[in-house]
Parts: C-alpha cells; sequence; structure tokens
C-alpha cells in the first residue's frame, strides 16, 4: 500500500510538472505572439513615416526645379534685354567719340599750326637780340682782356722767362763748374799741386795771413 | 831758450803727437837701470829718425850718458812741440813727405816760423789751398778764383743776351699792336 502511495504522490508531482512546463511553454508562446504583433505594427509604422518624407521630398524638389526653371528663364529674359540696351548704349557712344575726335583732332591742328608760325616769328626776333647780345659781351670781354689781362700775362711771361733764365744759368754754371774740377784734377800732376800750393802761401804771405 | 828745430822728425799734427808720445815713453824709462838711448831711439822711432835725433843732442850739447840732461832735454823737446803753432791747409791732393818738407821748409825761409800742419783734403777745390793760420784766413784755391772767372765770364755774356730777349719782347708788342 506504501507503494501506492507512493506512486500516487509521485505522478501527482510528475502531473504538476507537467501542467507547469505547459503553463510556461504556453506563457513563452503568448509573449513571442504579443512581442510579434508589436514588431509587425512599429514596421509597418516605420514605412508608412519613410514613404510619406519621400513623398514630401519629391514633393519639394519638384518645386525647387520648377522656380528654378522659372529663374532661368526670367534671367536669360533679362539677359537678352541688358545685351541689347549694352550694345546699342556701345555703338551710339563709339559714334560720339569718333565724331568728337575728329573735331578735337581738328581744332589741334589749327591750333598747333597758329603756334607754330608764332613760335617762328618769336624765335627769329629773339634771336637776332640774342645774336646781339653776345656779340656785345664778346666785344666787352676782348676789349677787358686787352686791357686788364694781357698786361698782366705779359708780365707773368716776361718774370717767368727771367726765372727760366736764372735756372739755365745755374745748371749750366754747375755742369761747368763740375765737369772743369774733374777734368783739371785730373790733368794736373803733383808738382803742378806743390806749385800752386806754394803760390798760395805765397799769395798768404802777401795778405799779411802770417804776420 | 835756444830754438830746437823738430822738422825733421815731423810736419803734420797727428805727426807731433805720435813723436810726442813715443818721446814721452821713452823719458819715463831714462832713469831704468837698463835704460839704453840709441836703442830706445831705435825701436821708438827707427833707425833714420834715432841718427836725426843723436845729431839734434849733440847739436844742443846734450850729454847722451847723463840721464838728467837728458830728461831735461826730453821736456824741452815736449814744451817745444806744444808750442809750436798750427797751420791749418785745405788742399785737394794727398800730400807726399816730401810735399810737407818743402812746405816746411818754404815756411822756415819765409815766416823763420816751424809750424804745424794740420791738413785736410777737399778735391773739390781743385787746386791750392784754403789757409788758417792764428785766426787769420784766406782762400787761395783755384776753385773760388775759377768761380769768379766764370761768373764775370758768364755776366759779360748774358748781358747782350738780356737785351736780345727785351728787344725781342718789344717787337712781339709791336706786332701785337700792329695786328689790333
Amino acid at each position: 500500500m506504501p507503494n501506492l502511495l507512493f506512486q500516487f504522490i509521485s505522478i501527482t508531482a510528475d502531473l504538476v510538472i507537467f501542467i507547469f512546463i505547459v503553463f510556461y511553454l504556453w506563457k513563452l508562446k503568448k509573449e513571442e505572439n504579443s512581442l510579434k504583433k508589436q514588431e509587425t505594427k512599429a514596421d509597418n509604422s516605420y514605412h508608412q513615416i519613410v514613404n510619406d518624407a519621400l513623398g514630401k521630398e519629391r514633393k519639394i524638389m519638384e518645386d525647387a526645379v520648377s522656380e528654378a526653371d522659372q529663374i532661368i528663364v526670367n534671367a536669360e529674359y533679362i539677359k537678352n534685354s541688358s545685351k541689347e540696351i549694352v550694345d546699342k548704349a556701345l555703338q551710339q557712344m563709339v559714334a560720339h567719340i569718333q565724331k568728337e575726335s575728329i573735331e578735337t583732332a581738328s581744332k589741334f591742328m589749327n591750333s598747333y599750326s597758329d603756334s607754330l608760325k608764332q613760335l617762328a616769328s618769336t624765335s627769329l626776333v629773339d634771336f637776332e637780340n640774342v645774336a646781339k647780345g653776345l656779340e656785345g659781351d664778346l666785344q666787352r670781354q676782348i676789349k677787358e682782356f686787352r686791357e686788364t689781362l694781357l698786361p698782366d700775362l705779359k708780365k707773368e711771361l716776361d718774370d717767368y722767362k727771367q726765372v727760366r733764365l736764372k735756372q739755365s744759368d745755374e745748371i749750366i754754371n754747375q755742369v761747368i763748374q763740375k765737369a772743369s774740377q774733374e777734368i783739371m784734377n785730373k790733368a794736373m800732376s803733383l808738382e803742378d799741386h806743390q806749385k800752386i800750393l806754394t803760390d798760395a802761401l805765397e799769395k798768404a804771405k802777401t795778405e799779411g795771413v802770417f804776420d | 831758450m835756444e830754438e830746437i828745430s823738430l822738422s825733421d822728425f815731423f810736419h803734420t799734427k797727428a805727426q807731433a803727437t805720435d813723436f810726442s808720445m813715443h818721446l814721452a815713453t821713452i823719458s819715463e824709462n831714462i832713469y831704468n837701470t837698463h835704460f839704453d838711448l840709441e836703442k830706445a831711439l831705435t825701436e821708438h822711432l827707427g833707425i833714420k829718425k834715432k841718427d836725426l835725433f843723436i845729431s839734434l843732442l849733440r847739436d844742443n850739447k846734450v850729454n847722451i850718458y847723463v840721464n838728467s840732461e837728458l830728461k831735461s832735454f826730453f821736456d824741452k823737446i815736449q814744451e817745444a812741440i806744444s808750442n809750436l803753432p798750427l797751420l791749418s791747409l785745405t788742399i785737394a791732393f794727398e800730400p807726399t813727405e816730401e810735399t810737407l818738407k818743402i812746405l816746411s821748409e818754404w815756411l822756415v825761409l819765409n815766416i823763420h816760423k816751424e809750424v804745424l800742419f794740420d791738413i785736410t783734403i777737399d778735391t773739390k777745390i781743385i787746386a791750392g789751398a784754403t789757409i788758417s793760420f792764428s785766426g787769420k784766413y784766406t782762400d787761395q784755391s783755384i776753385k773760388t778764383r775759377f768761380d769768379q772767372i766764370f761768373k764775370d765770364v758768364l755776366m759779360s755774356k748774358l748781358k747782350p743776351l738780356e737785351k736780345d730777349i727785351n728787344l725781342q719782347g718789344d717787337h712781339q708788342k709791336v706786332e701785337h699792336a700792329v695786328s689790333n
């Protein structure tokens, strides 16, 4: 009998464990299904948002391109019209400048021609005056030179002549003296020297050197 | 005091100084025991001058064997040398002994004096001499005379030349005035 109880308890325990496990697995499956539902929901929501954003982007791009095309068309128009205006203005300016230039050149040529004629006549008169002035100055200077500088120059020349003559005399004197000394010294014998020496003593005696 | 003639022994100042020194040396040794006068004279003056000196002693009656007499005579000679007058001569040539002798004799004959020559040689004076004696001086050189003659000749030649130059200058002035 005790075995039966034991078996009973054992079967009961196994049954409880089995029930617990089945309950646990059912709970897990339920959790899983709940998560899958949430995931699907989130995924659907994400795709919705992305599609909306893409739609808006596409719309913005289309608007921008349309706007840009409009601006380009407008710019092209402005460019073309401006170019026409500028070209026209430039043509007018060129024509005006050409006309002005021709007039100015003509005036300048006339003025230049008049000035040249006037200058030529004035220069001739001035040149005659300057030439007369120079001639007068030159004559005055020549006169001054004759009156003042020429006598001084002559005097200086005479002085120079005298100095040079004196120098020449001195040089000639020295050369002749030296040459004569050399020649006479070599030409004289001892006897000649002795004779001249005794003559010198005689003269010294006459002069009273030995008194 | 009787004059002693020393012209046979020296003529110039340098020779006199040399002679005097030798004589002084001999004189110092007179009283030596082995003094031999002739030997000493030969040693200091040479044979020729020794003989002349012995003659001089004899002429002056000096007893050569009496030392005191000798000493006294030597002193006399030294005194005579120091009293000799000096004759300064500038001459153009190197004088020989013969020349000096001739000059010395001429002086003794003409001025009756013995002198010492102080000779300077200067070839620039050409010939003749400049003479200085007892504070008196005379230039008897040929150079001085030559210079004088040369100056005279040159001056006489230059005067006409200067006249020519002056005349030439005047002539140029006239030409210049005419051209103006």
